[in-house]
């Protein structure tokens, strides 16, 4: 994995590299070696036994890309705030 | 023993039952335990990989017993979400059943959000012939979509502080049994180290996929299973085999159907 950076559909993903000496002095260095932030804002994940990732709060969609994960992520976020507000107007109607 | 059956064919006495338990399982803090065990393990081998089904047959059995403190004759129901596809479904979603949870658990759930499985790739992976073909595609995508279509709490690690949980993961070990019971003496395959037949499962080192391969062993049946019941209405009364204890006393038989080891049932043992 190497650092990198993307825009999709109006966020920003970055794959930014830790400070792996960092960790070690504060004794956390299980951390993954790369952070996974959207829009600035640290996004967490791990790694399943077979190698590929999971997100913390989207936990079921697997795949062995971290950007792709966080590209499928963005969409599924919006798909559900869109669902939430079509419920929540349903509901005031 | 006990029958998990489908939530539609809960009377109204088990349905008010179930919640009530449900809701004083929260205020216990149980609920939040499992969720808690559940978010801690889940990158540790109890999912994507040969453990997953056993483990949570063992984690859904222990829940179902702390159920069980709070009314004995409760069992956990399933959710078909391949027949029960619609997020308007009003005996499902609405407020005298497990809608009332979202705003008071605070769930954020976002119903439809995402795929369902259909009821023909259920049938598909019931063919599978072997364990190892059978388990990777039951786990995903048959019980990953559930899990993002009810969105919120249900999509993230802590899953299991949604009830949805307990029932959607009831199905899925519905799934396996129906498929274990047509698949006599398949072999377990492990799909990695430490993921034996006979390796520990993670948080309950004295359990292993070995010990809940045979669910009558562990004292419940399902409902489909309905002309077996009789006959273990039949084995219990010429036998004297009362099924699980719940105060956590094990007991064990021989499943000949299964073709497999006796089991054991779990006991748990929590401060009062």
């Amino acid at each position: 994995m190497e650092p990198e950076q993307q825009d999709y559909k109006a966020h920003h993903i970055e794959l930014r590299a830790r400070d792996i000496g960092k960790l070690r002095t504060f004794e956390v260095a299980q951390e993954p070696e790369f952070e996974l932030l959207i829009d600035d804002k640290p996004i967490r994940y791990g790694q399943l036994p077979d190698g590929s990732y999971a997100l913390y709060e989207y936990a079921y969609d697997w795949t062995d890309n971290l950007i792709d994960l966080a590209k499928k992520f963005i969409d599924y976020r919006d798909s559900a705030d869109n669902t939430r507000r079509e419920i929540k107007a349903g509901e005031e109607n | 023993m006990g029958v998990r059956k489908n939530y539609r064919n809960l009377t109204d006495v088990e349905r008010d039952r179930f919640l009530q338990a449900l809701l004083n399982l929260k205020s216990t803090g149980i609920i939040d335990e499992f969720a808690q065990m559940h978010a801690q393990h889940f990158f540790m081998g109890i999912h994507r990989s040969s453990h997953f089904l056993p483990w949570h047959r063992e984690m859904l059995l222990r829940f179902e017993q702390e159920l069980q403190i709070f009314h004995p004759d409760i069992t956990i129901p399933y959710w078909d979400s391949t027949v029960d596809n619609n997020q308007n479904d009003p005996l499902f979603w609405n407020n005298n059943f497990l809608g009332q949870f979202n705003s008071l658990w605070r769930l954020r759930r976002a119903l439809g959000s995402g795929l369902l499985s259909t009821a023909q790739a259920v049938d598909t992976n019931q063919n599978r012939s072997t364990y190892g073909t059978f388990w990777p595609e039951l786990e995903n995508p048959i019980h990953n979509r559930p899990h993002n279509w009810v969105g919120g709490v249900m999509a993230d690690l802590a899953s299991p502080g949604d009830p949805v949980f307990y029932l959607h993961h009831c199905w899925i070990d519905m799934l396996w049994a129906k498929w274990q019971l047509a698949h006599p003496g398949v072999a377990f395959e492990s799909s990695g180290a430490n993921l034996g037949l006979n390796d520990p499962l993670m948080e309950w080192p004295d359990r292993t996929p070995a010990n809940v391969l045979n669910h009558h062993a562990l004292g419940y049946t399902y409902d489909f299973e309905a002309p077996r019941i009789e006959g273990v209405a039949a084995f219990q009364a010429n036998t004297g085999f009362l099924g699980v204890n719940i105060n956590g006393t094990p007991s064990s038989w021989i499943d000949t159907d299964l073709g497999m080891m006796a089991g054991t049932s779990p006991s748990i043992s929590r401060q009062e």
